[in-house]
């Protein structure tokens, strides 16, 4: 099937290529979008995220090893919750995996 | 096209016995009976499919296809088998041709055909909107990548038990029945990938059955009328590329109705002389009168004894049941 500008393929896209950073099953972290979480499109990115990376479960928290940041979804000026992560892949469009830093 | 062999094996498998049940086939009653194994076949191999990823064989692995392939094909001659021994049981004499079971309606009308050339246009643009909106997008609507190719992606990715975990993800609706996830883990079997094909094949089987059974189910020129409504109404072609689940319930009520109701997949025991329900034409020999029978039978007031002693009377008053339900469902305009 052709891939045309259909959103969920372009978003697939995007996560495809964070798949490799991340183990092949279990539970990933999600960054909550700081405003606006439940917004049409966000929750569609969340919802496409779980798509493309089953079956691993996607989840709406930050106590996990991986976390995965959409581009608008971390504060401008550091964001708290983001503390002790480092980032490990960042895709095309700038959606990123951070890991939990060993201590 | 992998995909399509996916589909078709089971439908084959199945339609050996519709076939060589019914012996003669008008092409109508085959059409029918093409639909009717095309539905049951996606929905049997789900439940073989299911089972399959329950037994933890996974359907990534070549394992799972051949496991599939030998069951369609025991399936297959299974059903060659049990058909062969019915038809030579028979008694050869007294078994009628079932010319009757599924009678062409004559032509109605001053242009018969005007009517069905329509229906087959309109049934061309159908098909080719369903095709343009499968290409535009191909993971189909919300529910269809939210729901049910999610929980597929699960079963085929999940090989190694990890699929369950689509059980913890709420708002995926975990509850919901593995007919079309089952299915789509199948066909993506058979591709060896996950193709967006497979799950836009599958609803694309489910609408042409859909209007397929519709259509070989209603008698006269009606039948092309409720086709081309089917198919022009917007609803059904948005839900068709949608690739969720509501087109395939649908498709399973409606050949549930064409089962129960239609003329074109009903199979007359061996020496019975009933006619069927919807029958125009009395078949040979029959005394008792066609409910759907417009040409009155001049010996309708007269039972045949025959009839009753090859036909068990629980038989003929569901039949009589079902002829007059269906006689009433007739006095509607459509």
């Amino acid at each position: 099937m052709r891939r045309g500008a259909d959103p969920v393929a372009a978003l697939e896209t995007e996560f495809r290529a964070l798949s490799r950073a991340l183990p092949l099953s279990g539970p990933v972290g999600f960054l909550r979008y700081d405003t606006d979480d439940d917004r049409a499109d966000r929750v569609m990115t969340y919802y496409v995220a779980q798509y493309t990376l089953a079956p691993r479960v996607v989840e709406k928290r930050t106590d996990l090893e991986f976390v995965i940041v959409a581009p608008d979804a971390a504060r401008a000026a550091g964001d708290a919750r983001l503390v002790g992560f480092e980032p490990v892949a960042t895709s095309k469009e700038g959606y990123r995996v951070y890991q939990r830093r060993t201590q | 096209m992998r995909e399509a062999i996916a589909l078709l094996l089971p439908a084959c498998a199945i339609g050996v016995v519709l076939y060589r049940s019914a012996g003669v086939m008008s092409a109508r009653a085959a059409a029918a009976s093409l639909a009717l194994a095309l539905c049951l076949g996606i929905g049997f191999s789900s439940v073989v499919s299911t089972a399959l990823i329950f037994s933890g064989i996974a359907p990534a692995s070549r394992a799972f296809v051949l496991i599939d392939v030998a069951t369609w094909a025991i399936v297959a001659a299974l059903s060659w088998w049990t058909t062969s021994a019915a038809k030579s049981r028979e008694p050869k004499a007294k078994s009628p041709k079932p010319k009757a079971q599924s009678p062409e309606p004559e032509a109605q009308g001053r242009a018969p055909w005007l009517l069905s050339a329509t229906f087959g246009v309109i049934a061309i643009v159908a098909l080719a909107s369903v095709v343009a909106s499968s290409m535009a997008a191909p993971h189909g609507d919300w529910d269809a990548w939210a729901i049910w190719n999610q929980h597929a992606r699960f079963l085929f990715r999940g090989g190694d038990g990890s699929w369950r975990e689509f059980l913890s993800i709420a708002w995926s609706q975990p509850d919901y029945p593995l007919l079309l996830p089952a299915s789509v883990a199948r066909v993506w079997a058979y591709a060896g990938h996950e193709s967006t094909l497979g799950p836009a094949l599958i609803a694309m089987v489910f609408g042409i059955a859909c209007v397929t059974l519709v259509v070989t189910t209603l008698d006269g020129q009606r039948r092309w009328i409720a086709g081309a409504l089917m198919l022009g109404a917007t609803t059904f072609l948005t839900q068709v590329p949608s690739q969720c689940a509501d087109v395939p319930l649908a498709c399973f009520i409606v050949a549930t109705l064409a089962v129960t109701f239609g003329d074109g997949l009903r199979i007359p025991p061996p020496g019975s002389r009933i006619p069927g329900p919807g029958s125009r034409i009395p078949s040979p020999g029959s005394r008792i009168p066609s409910p759907g029978s417009r040409t009155p039978d001049p010996g309708s007031r007269t039972p045949d004894p025959g009839s009753r002693m090859t036909s068990p009377p629980c038989e003929k008053w569901c039949s009589v049941g079902i002829a007059r339900c269906s006689k009433a469902a007739g006095r509607f305009p459509i």
